[in-house]
């Protein structure tokens, strides 16, 4: 119902169009209206009928389109409607004037003004005719029969005349109605639709003005097409229509080339469109900004690119992980100061010759020390960036500048925040010239000799622990079982900072026990053993030598790898000293890839060459089936030619 | 069952993407370098997954020979990469590779390649 009166009743708005076309319908109308009262003067006199009343009922009828003309000057439709009326009271009058034989025939004219009015384009015009002639009909008929009919009509005449009337009207409702929709109103239609969607363009430009992730649609192969958020240009500069995504973001290197190739394999579409787009860059680094960037398939034809700006959110993590791991870092110096002062010089050290150009073997065994000493005292974010580096290096031959670079930035900002926590937490330290300190110690030397002797010493427990601490730390990082972890010290109790770079290149020991020399689960339940794996590592003073020592109870070595391997290389590999050496020389692993924790073959030459240097040396015993132990013997030093090796460095600050 | 000759001198990486593609009703069939990729292509290899870096002959030059020889040459081949040099990736795409899978893979991804590439 509400349907068909939307239908039968125009939207209220006129266009000027409209009024301009209404206007001269009405006035053409008017005009045509007044063509009737001497026309109907003619047919009253060939009709025989009385002039007067022809001539008076057309100006009567004329009254209504006369007012609505000049009165609705305004109102088109509503003169239109008028003229509806109008239209049909001439019918009438025609129809009484034309009295006689030819009186039926006057009946036409009805149907041709409803299909006259038709031209105004309004439905309700032609309603109103339709109820003005069916009231008319009625009417006349009732009280005054001969004024419609030449023969004594029944009510049904009335009717069928009506039906007819209904039957045209319907059909003039709906070609008025098409010749507004497609004509008349064609201006406001297509008005309404360019406003709605400027409107929504409006509302676009908006968003993508305000919004602060960087929006633009680029074909398969990277153009940028027309659209883009405001922010994208702040970013990275006004973006270009036609351009390439890659010209935009990256004003050259690797990474540009690399997004280059990445949207040649899509536009390709030789591979899977997902496998295509997943491997489009998606991170971007600008101007000390870190961006993302996330790509979504528009169709078949484009992708939207959505570029955010992280830098705050990988700021925050990054401030975490660095609080985390400076409280591990903080637990472990605590428990062994000494050791960790000293960590912390080699360190400086190692860090600093690695930014002087040398070579890349060299290189890399420094790296490699200084990513197991990191990870011995849990700097990982330091050792992590060791072995990228590592790999850099394995790969290409040379470092990237940047990774190097790098690794003295994440040094130099882990130091300085540890110093800042241990120096806070740390009041009762004293900072002692180094030659005040020698000269109070030779003298209480002098006076108690044994107290004096252990001053300078310390247990070897906290760096068994930290052994163990770290054996079970990279298990659990490797997925195996953690190990049970014995620790020997035998009272044993070291000059502080004594043997320390054999303890830093211990952690590989540690390293490929854990990563090779403990089975899994499974395997050691088969074999009869229990499910955890068991570690001893142990220290010894034996005829003024240390002994420090590593034994699991795993698979033992697979001598006939080795053995392999070493007569690939062109080494000895006839007796088992030759082995045993093999095993130590860079190059031999045991293992044909290489992880992250080991199978690069490097650790346990440092280890050897760090034993050798202090005049010591290495072993592997080990037994098929029941585990295997690495043994290292170095020789207590003297106390006076270990202090003269002190003396080039600084005194820890920890106290 | 299409048989997809493996190309990598790491196990670990052999083992993962034979494993997808075993999953995903394919045949895997590993080689660990070059050479040994040349001794074990033939007619009935439906596709080939290869590293970049290998030791006694890489992917490159593999693809080379591959490209040279015309029994074997037009098998598809996809490169397993790392996201390092983009020289090395234009001289595959050069020798005939549809693409490149980047390294570490997403099994998905990897079998959704073979799939559309294996003929």
């Amino acid at each position: 119902m509400q349907r068909l009166l939307r239908y039968l009743v125009l939207p209220p708005e006129v266009t000027p169009f409209e009024a301009r076309y209404l206007a001269r319908m009405n006035r053409i109308a008017l005009v045509f209206f007044w063509l009737h009262p001497p026309v109907f003067a003619l047919v009253a006199v060939l009709a025989g009928t009385s002039l007067q009343v022809a001539i008076g009922l057309a100006l009567a009828a004329m009254v209504g389109p006369m007012i609505a003309y000049y009165g609705f000057k305004n109102r088109p439709r509503v003169i239109s409607m008028i003229y509806g009326v109008t239209a049909m009271l001439m019918g009438g009058a025609l129809v009484f004037i034309g009295q006689g034989p030819m009186q039926i025939e006057m009946h036409f004219y009805f149907f041709v003004l409803i299909a006259l009015l038709a031209v105004f384009g309004n439905p309700i015009v032609i309603i109103a005719a339709a109820v003005t002639v069916a009231a008319h009909h009625f009417v006349v008929w009732l009280v005054l029969p001969r004024g419609v009919f030449n023969y004594d009509a029944s009510f049904w005449t009335v009717a069928v005349h009506a039906i007819f009337v209904v039957i045209e009207s319907v059909a003039a409702v709906f070609v008025a109605r098409s010749f507004f929709d497609n004509v008349i109103g064609l201006e406001k239609i297509v008005g309404a639709r360019t406003e709605a969607l400027d409107a929504r363009n409006r509302d676009m430009t908006r968003i993508l003005d305000n919004v602060a992730q960087g929006f633009v649609s680029v074909g398969l192969d990277g153009t940028i097409g027309g659209e883009w958020s405001r922010v994208l240009a702040t970013w990275f500069g006004e973006p270009r229509a036609g351009t390439k995504l890659w010209e935009l973001l990256y004003p050259e290197g690797d990474a540009r080339e690399w997004m280059k190739l990445g949207f040649e394999m899509v536009a390709d579409g030789l591979m899977p469109i997902e496998v295509t787009i997943d491997q489009l860059p998606r991170e971007h680094r600008k101007d000390g900004r870190d961006f993302r960037i996330a790509y979504q398939p528009i169709g078949d034809t484009g992708l939207l690119v959505v570029v955010s700006d992280v830098t705050a959110d990988l700021a925050r993590d990054r401030a975490e992980r660095d609080q985390r791991e400076l409280m591990v870092v903080v637990e472990k110096a605590f428990r062994d100061r000494a050791g960790f002062a000293a960590f912390l010089r080699e360190a400086d050290e190692l860090v600093a010759s690695c930014d002087r150009p040398q070579e890349p073997d060299e290189l890399k065994r420094r790296v490699h020390t200084l990513k197991g000493n990191s990870a011995m005292f849990g700097v990982m974010t330091v050792a992590k960036l060791c072995h990228e580096l590592e790999t850099n290096i394995l790969e290409s031959g040379a470092p990237q500048p940047e990774l190097r670079a790098q690794l003295v930035t994440e040094w130099s900002a882990f130091h300085e925040r540890v110093d800042r926590v241990l120096g806070a937490t740390n009041p009762r330290g004293l900072v002692v010239d180094l030659d005040e300190y020698e000269a109070v110690l030779a003298l209480a030397e002098h006076a108690w000799p044994a107290r004096v002797r252990e001053w300078g010493k310390t247990s070897s427990r906290p760096r068994l622990e930290q052994c163990a601490d770290y054996a079970r730390a990279l298990a659990e990082r490797l997925g195996k079982p953690v190990p049970e972890v014995e620790l020997l010290d035998h009272d044993v109790r070291l000059p502080i900072d004594a043997f320390m770079p054999v303890w830093s290149a211990f952690i590989h020991a540690i390293r490929n026990m854990v990563d090779h020399g403990l089975e899994d689960a499974a395997t050691r339940i088969a074999a009869g053993k229990p499910e955890r794996g068991r570690l001893v590592v142990e220290t010894t003073l034996r005829d003024g030598q240390l002994h420090l020592e590593i034994a699991d109870d795993g698979p033992g070595i697979a001598w006939d790898r080795i053995a392999d391997r070493a007569r690939r290389l062109g080494l000895p590999a006839a007796t088992a000293h030759d082995l045993e050496q093999a095993l130590f020389t860079i190059g031999i692993s045991t293992r044909d890839e290489v992880s992250e924790t080991s199978g690069r073959g490097v650790g346990m030459d440092a280890l050897r060459t760090a034993c050798t240097a202090l005049g010591g040396t290495t072993s592997v015993t080990s037994e098929p089936g029941r585990g295997t132990r690495i043994t290292c013997i170095v020789p207590v030093a003297p106390r006076r030619a270990r202090r003269a090796s002190q003396l080039s460095q600084p005194l820890p600050v920890l106290a | 069952m299409k048989r997809i000759l493996v190309v990598d001198d790491s196990p670990t990486i052999r083992q993962q993407v034979s494993l997808a593609l075993t999953q995903a009703g394919f045949t895997p069939v590993e080689a660990v370098d070059g050479v040994d990729a040349l001794a074990k292509i033939d007619a009935t290899i439906a596709m080939m997954v290869c590293d970049v870096n290998m030791p006694r002959m890489g992917g490159l030059e593999l693809l080379e020979r591959i490209a040279a020889n015309t029994k074997i040459a037009g098998v598809p081949i996809v490169m397993l990469t790392t996201e390092g040099n983009p020289a090395h990736i234009a001289r595959a795409k050069l020798n005939g590779a549809k693409g490149w899978i980047i390294k570490p893979f997403k099994a998905d991804l990897l079998v959704a390649a073979v799939t559309k590439l294996a003929r």
